[in-house]
C-alpha cells in the first residue's frame, strides 16, 4: 500500500498572507515505515500546450516534425536558405579560419562564415587586445570562444537563450555550450596534442585525428546543450543531460545506506596504489559509489565526457560483459596536459542473482570505472575489479541493490509536474535528483524553455519567504503553467508545475523535505583516501 | 587415466586500420556473434578466449586494438609481450593493405622475434556472390606479402564467420609446445625497453 501524506495548510495560509511566522516547514504526516517511496495520490496534471505555440521559436505553420527538420535538427547537406533556417549553429575551426567542425552545413556553406568569424576575432585582438565573446544583434547572438588554436562559434536564433543570466550577469547558457564542445575535444585529444599538431603547420587539419564518432557525438552534445533532444532519435537521456549541465549537478541514484556504505568499502579495500578515482556506476549513467583521493577533485564535467565516452564506445549489451576496456582518456578540468587510463568493466547484476532457481528478466548493469595513472597496469587493475566484482557476487544485499537500481521511479504530488533538485551540502560532487523525464519533443522542448528562463532569472523575483532564514529564496514565473525555485545554503530547488502558486510552494516543499529525510541515499556516496 | 594439460596461455594482439573488422573478428570467434554498424573501439578492450586444438587447449588472451590513428602510439603497449598478431585488412580497401604491410614491418622491427603473424584479409563476404568489382586487394596480393614476411594468411568474413576459427587455430598450431609460458603481468617502464632483453641475460649469466 502507498502510504499516505497529510499536509497542514498552515504554510499556505502564510505564504498568501505575506510573510510566514515561522520557518515555512510543512507539518507532514508520513506513514513510511518501510523507507520506501514517498508517495503522492493522484496524476499530475497534464499540460497541453504545444511547444509551437510558446513564444520560443519563429511562428510556423507546419507540424511538429516538418518544423523539427526545418529549423531544430541537424543536417549537413543543405543550401543556404535550408542552412539560415536552422535556429543554432556550431562551429569549431582553427585559428586560421579553416573549418573542424559544423552542426550544420558542408564545408562549402560555412567557408565565408569561418572566414568572417577570424577577421572579427583577429581585429578584436589586434586593435583592442582583447578576446571577442559575444555579438549581439538583438534577436541573433554570436559567441565565440577562443581557445588558440582551436575557435569556437555558436550563433543563436533561440529565445530562451536570448538573456542573460542574472545573476553571473553573463550568457551563461551560451559559454557553457562551448566550454563543453570543446572540452571533448581535450577529452579525446589532450591540449598538448591539439597543440603541437598546430605548431608546425597553422592550416594542418583537426579532422584527420578525429572520427566519424566524435563528429556524432559533437552533433548530439550540441542537441542535447541547446533542445535537449537527441542528435539521433533516441531521447532517452538527452533531457537529464541539458538540466544536469543547467545546474551543474550530476544525476544521483536511490540507494540506501548500508548498500552504499559496503559498496564504498569494498572499492576502498580493493584499491591499489596507482587508482586515482574508483566509481561504480548503474548504466554507465548514474554514480552509486565512488571514491577519490582527499587532495584531488573530478569534475563533473570531467565524469560525464568519461562515462559518455565509454558508453558511446560500448553499446551493444551483449558483448560488453566479454570485455575488459583499457581507454586513455585526458579529463580536462583535472589535466589537459595529460592522459589517464581509464579501466571499465560492466557486469550484468541480473546474471548473479537467482530467486527461486530462476534468474532476473531485466538486466541491470553494473560497470566499475577505476582510473589510474599508469598506462602499464592493466593487469593489476583487471584483478582488483575481479576481486570487486567477486565480493558484489558474495554480497547479501545484491538483491535489494538490484530492486533499487530497477525501481528507480520518484512519485510526484498532483500539482508538480518535473522538478530538479540539486544538492549544495555535499561538496565532493555536485550532485542533483532529477524527476522521471519528459521523453517526447514536445515536453522536452518546453521544459527545456521554462527551465531555462527560470534559471537564468532567479534572482529576477525573490520574495524573503522568512524573517528567521532570510537566505530562502523563492523565484516564480508564471505561463499557462508555473516554474518555481527554492533556494537555500543546502540546495536548489526548481520544478514545474500547475494550480495555485501557494499550493505549489508548499508541495515543493514537501518533495525538498521528503529528498533531506532521504540525504544518505541520494547524496554523499563519495569516500576520500589518503593519495 | 591422463588429466587434460592446463591451458597454455597466449597472448594475441590486433592490428590494422580502423573499420577493418578487428573487433568483429574477435566477437566472432569469442561469443560467435556479428554486429553492423559497429562502433569504434577506443583505446584497447581485453578478451579471453579458449581454443581446443588435438589434445591441446588454448586459451588466448586478446588485445582488440583502436585502428585510428590517435590510438597509434600506444600500440607497442599491446604487442610488445604478445606470442601473437593479426594484422587485419579490408580486402575491399588498398590502403588498409599499405597499412597492413607497416604493421607487419612494425612487428618484426620492434616486437618478440618469435612472434608469429597471421595476415587476415576480412570481409570475405563482400566479395563471395562473384561480386569482384568490390575486391581491390587480390588473394594473390596477400599470399606474396605472407611468403616474404613469413606469416599465416587468411581471408575471413566474421560476418558469415568464414574461415575466422581457422585463423586462430592456424596460429594455435604454430606456437611451439615447449614454448615457456609467460606470465601475464605489466611491465615498469612507460616506453618499449629494448635493452631489457640483453640485460636479463647478462644478469642470467652472472648468477
Amino acid at each position: 500500500m502507498l502510504p499516505r501524506l497529510t499536509v497542514s495548510t498552515q504554510a499556505v495560509t502564510n505564504y498568501t498572507a505575506g510573510l510566514p511566522e515561522n520557518d515555512l516547514s510543512i507539518q507532514t504526516t508520513v506513514s513510511n515505515s518501510d523507507l520506501s517511496d514517498l508517495a503522492f495520490n493522484g496524476v499530475a496534471k497534464v499540460n497541453n500546450t504545444h511547444f509551437q505555440s510558446l513564444d520560443i521559436f519563429p511562428k510556423d505553420n507546419s507540424s511538429e516534425d516538418e518544423y523539427l527538420d526545418k529549423f531544430v535538427y541537424p543536417g549537413k547537406d543543405l543550401n543556404n536558405n535550408q542552412f539560415n533556417d536552422k535556429l543554432k549553429q556550431f562551429f569549431i575551426l582553427s585559428s586560421s579560419g579553416k573549418p573542424i567542425y559544423s552542426l550544420n552545413g558542408g564545408d562549402e556553406l560555412i567557408i565565408g562564415f569561418t572566414g568572417l568569424i577570424t577577421t572579427i576575432i583577429s581585429s578584436f585582438q589586434h586593435q583592442l587586445n582583447e578576446d571577442i565573446v559575444v555579438i549581439d544583434s538583438g534577436d541573433v547572438k554570436i559567441s565565440v570562444l577562443n581557445r588558440d588554436p582551436l575557435i569556437l562559434v555558436s550563433i543563436s536564433k533561440i529565445n530562451y537563450e536570448m538573456s542573460m543570466n542574472q545573476i553571473t550577469n553573463d550568457y551563461q547558457q551560451l559559454k557553457n555550450q562551448l566550454h563543453s564542445l570543446y572540452n571533448y575535444l581535450l577529452c579525446i585529444l589532450s591540449r598538448p596534442t591539439i597543440t603541437k599538431s598546430f605548431q608546425n603547420r597553422m592550416n594542418y587539419d583537426l579532422r584527420k585525428m578525429l572520427t566519424d564518432v566524435d563528429f556524432k557525438n559533437l552533433d548530439d552534445m550540441a542537441m542535447k546543450l541547446t533542445y535537449g533532444l537527441s542528435g539521433d532519435s533516441d531521447n532517452d537521456d538527452s533531457f537529464e543531460f541539458f538540466l544536469s549541465q543547467l545546474v551543474n549537478g550530476f544525476p544521483t541514484s536511490k540507494i540506501s545506506y548500508t548498500i552504499r556504505s559496503k559498496l564504498n568499502s569494498l572499492l576502498l579495500h580493493h584499491r591499489i596504489d596507482e587508482i586515482l578515482f574508483g566509481l561504480l556506476t548503474s548504466n554507465l549513467r548514474r554514480i552509486i559509489t565512488m571514491i577519490k583521493p582527499k587532495v584531488h577533485n573530478i569534475s563533473n564535467s570531467d565524469i560525464d565526457f568519461l562515462l559518455r565516452i565509454i558508453k558511446n564506445n560500448n553499446k551493444n549489451i551483449k558483448d560488453i560483459e566479454t570485455e575488459d576496456l583499457w581507454i586513455p582518456i585526458c579529463l580536462p578540468e583535472f589535466n589537459s596536459n595529460g592522459f589517464v587510463y581509464v579501466y571499465v568493466k560492466t557486469f550484468d547484476l541480473a546474471k548473479i542473482l537467482v530467486i527461486d532457481g530462476k534468474y532476473y528478466e531485466d538486466s541491470q548493469l553494473i560497470n566499475i570505472v577505476l582510473i589510474s595513472t599508469n598506462k602499464n597496469n592493466f593487469f593489476k587493475v583487471k584483478e582488483m575489479a575481479n576481486k570487486i566484482i567477486e565480493n558484489i557476487i558474495q554480497l547479501e544485499l545484491k538483491d535489494k541493490l538490484y530492486q533499487e537500481l530497477s525501481n528507480y521511479t520518484i512519485n510526484l504530488p498532483p500539482t508538480i509536474n518535473h522538478f530538479v533538485y540539486r544538492d549544495l551540502k555535499h561538496k565532493d560532487l555536485k550532485q542533483c535528483l532529477i524527476s522521471n523525464n519528459p521523453k517526447d519533443c514536445n515536453s522536452i522542448i518546453k521544459y527545456v524553455y521554462y527551465y531555462s528562463n527560470l534559471y537564468n532569472s532567479k534572482s529576477s523575483t525573490i520574495q524573503s519567504l522568512t524573517q528567521e532564514s532570510g537566505n530562502r529564496k523563492l523565484s516564480y514565473i508564471k505561463y499557462d503553467v508555473i516554474t518555481f525555485s527554492i533556494i537555500d545554503d543546502n540546495y536548489e530547488f526548481y520544478a514545474i508545475g500547475s494550480g495555485e502558486l501557494s499550493d505549489l510552494i508548499s508541495d515543493g516543499l514537501k518533495v525538498v523535505k521528503w529528498i533531506k529525510s532521504n540525504d544518505k541515499r541520494f547524496f554523499g556516496n563519495v569516500v576520500k583516501f589518503n593519495f | 587415466m591422463s588429466f587434460p594439460n592446463p591451458p597454455k596461455a597466449i597472448k594475441l594482439v590486433l592490428l590494422g586500420e580502423a573499420a577493418v573488422g578487428k573487433s568483429s573478428l574477435v566477437l566472432r570467434f569469442v561469443s560467435n556473434d556479428f554486429q553492423e554498424n559497429k562502433e569504434p573501439t577506443i583505446g584497447a578492450a581485453f578478451l579471453t578466449q579458449k581454443c581446443t586444438i588435438g589434445d591441446k587447449t588454448i586459451k588466448y588472451e586478446i588485445w582488440d586494438t583502436a585502428g585510428q590513428e590517435r590510438f597509434a602510439s600506444l600500440a607497442p603497449m599491446y604487442y610488445r609481450n604478445a606470442q601473437a598478431a593479426l594484422v587485419v585488412y579490408d580486402i575491399t580497401k588498398p590502403a588498409s593493405f599499405l597499412k597492413a604491410r607497416h604493421w607487419v614491418k612494425e612487428l618484426h622491427e620492434q616486437a618478440s622475434k618469435d612472434i608469429i603473424i597471421a595476415l587476415v584479409g576480412n570481409k570475405y563476404d563482400l566479395v563471395e556472390d562473384s561480386n569482384d568489382e568490390l575486391r581491390k586487394v587480390s588473394v594473390e596480393e596477400g599470399k606474396k606479402l605472407a611468403e616474404e614476411e613469413d606469416l599465416l594468411f587468411f581471408e575471413t568474413s566474421a560476418k558469415t564467420s568464414f574461415n575466422v576459427n581457422e585463423v586462430f587455430i592456424g596460429i594455435g598450431s604454430k606456437i611451439p609446445d615447449n614454448s615457456p609460458v609467460t606470465e601475464t603481468r605489466p611491465e615498469n617502464g612507460a616506453r618499449i625497453d629494448l635493452s631489457s632483453q640483453p640485460a636479463q641475460k647478462s644478469n642470467s649469466s652472472c648468477c
